[in-house]
């Protein structure tokens, strides 16, 4: 398999996280990141919501931090999502050695996201899953995009104009 | 095509994008573990609550895995740990497609763009959840990579004759 059809394996992937984490977001479809099925889940949220406190001069609650770092990476994660495909597209143009340094980097973080999820998280194994299909994936596009294996790219020029 | 003015140049202004995805990571960091500074009862209860109360998804029931069970409080960690990293990568692989702008105007531009709208969505979460700092960034660098975008775009490539040089 090629790079190229790894690195869009690997944003599928992203995606599918993306879709699965915004799924449980309280403003969509769910019920996951405010369960109101679970009387003691419901409490803590409300408790949440009602704490107030003041930081940086604003006042905000422990949920508003909560929904954020929740939305903020929906959207990083379909970012990314986007990135990867689009990496994937000019990858048969770009030198092995700077590709497999940005999938390199990429691999890294889906790494780190993994090892998170799963330090911090514990039974709740999904986003550990799912971060962890998308870094095996771009450790297999870091494999296969070793020079000697390297597409021959015949240049970016060819593919924009 | 040469930049009359090149600290408008995209290189410079992806790199510049770059440090402010470094500096908001870092501002995310210092404020670890996300909680007030202040040594109030009524927070430690809530915190308390979170760390007891287990995260319940897809059943009614709390899910065990190795003894362990995810609670309001380790979800609430862990995106917090979770969103530098995203930001650091995002930095330093903006920081290496810098380089590569000016011989691949389209695609990095569209990257550009794609990132630009990210940091537009990151924008108003700031104003919605958080507070005017990250706001301010995240604006900053939503247009910077906008312009840069344009600019990008705009662009004819380097090897218009077809040559075939990698980047």
């Amino acid at each position: 398999m090629n790079t190229r059809v790894l690195l869009r394996a690997a944003a599928v992937a992203t995606l599918l996280t993306t879709i699965g984490h915004l799924t449980g977001s309280p403003h969509l479809l769910g019920s996951l990141w405010d369960p109101t099925n679970a009387q003691q889940g419901s409490d803590v949220v409300r408790a949440m919501q009602a704490y107030r406190f003041e930081t940086m001069g604003f006042e905000t609650s422990v949920f508003s931090f909560y929904s954020g770092f929740g939305w903020q990476l929906g959207a990083y994660l379909l970012g990314h999502a986007i990135f990867i495909w689009l990496l994937a597209d000019i990858s048969s143009a770009l030198s092995a050695v700077k590709l497999r340094v940005i999938i390199g980097v990429f691999f890294l973080e889906f790494l780190a996201a993994t090892l998170l999820a799963l330090l911090t998280w514990k039974s709740f194994w999904i986003p550990a899953a799912a971060n962890g299909v998308a870094a095996a994936f771009l450790a297999a596009a870091w494999i296969a995009g070793r020079p000697h294996t390297a597409e021959s790219g015949s240049g970016l020029m060819n593919r924009e104009e | 095509m040469k930049n009359s003015k090149p600290w408008r140049s995209p290189v410079v202004l992806m790199r510049i994008s770059s440090i402010l995805f470094f500096l908001t990571m870092l501002g995310h960091a210092a404020a670890y573990p996300w909680t007030s500074t202040t040594e109030d009862p009524r927070e430690t209860k809530l915190v308390e609550s979170m760390i007891d109360t287990p995260y319940v998804f897809f059943s009614n029931t709390p899910y065990a895995f190795f003894g362990e069970r995810t609670t309001y409080w380790s979800l609430y960690f862990g995106w917090g740990l979770l969103v530098p990293v995203l930001l650091l990568a995002l930095a330093v692989i903006l920081w290496i497609l810098s380089g590569l702008a000016h011989l691949g105007p389209r695609s990095m531009g569209t990257i550009c763009a794609v990132l630009s709208a990210a940091s537009l969505v990151a924008a108003s979460i700031s104003v919605r959840f958080f507070f005017t700092p990250p706001f301010l960034t995240y604006s900053t660098i939503c247009i910077l990579l906008m312009t840069a975008a344009v600019q990008l775009l705009r662009q004819q490539t380097m090897f218009a004759d077809g040559k075939t040089e990698k980047l």
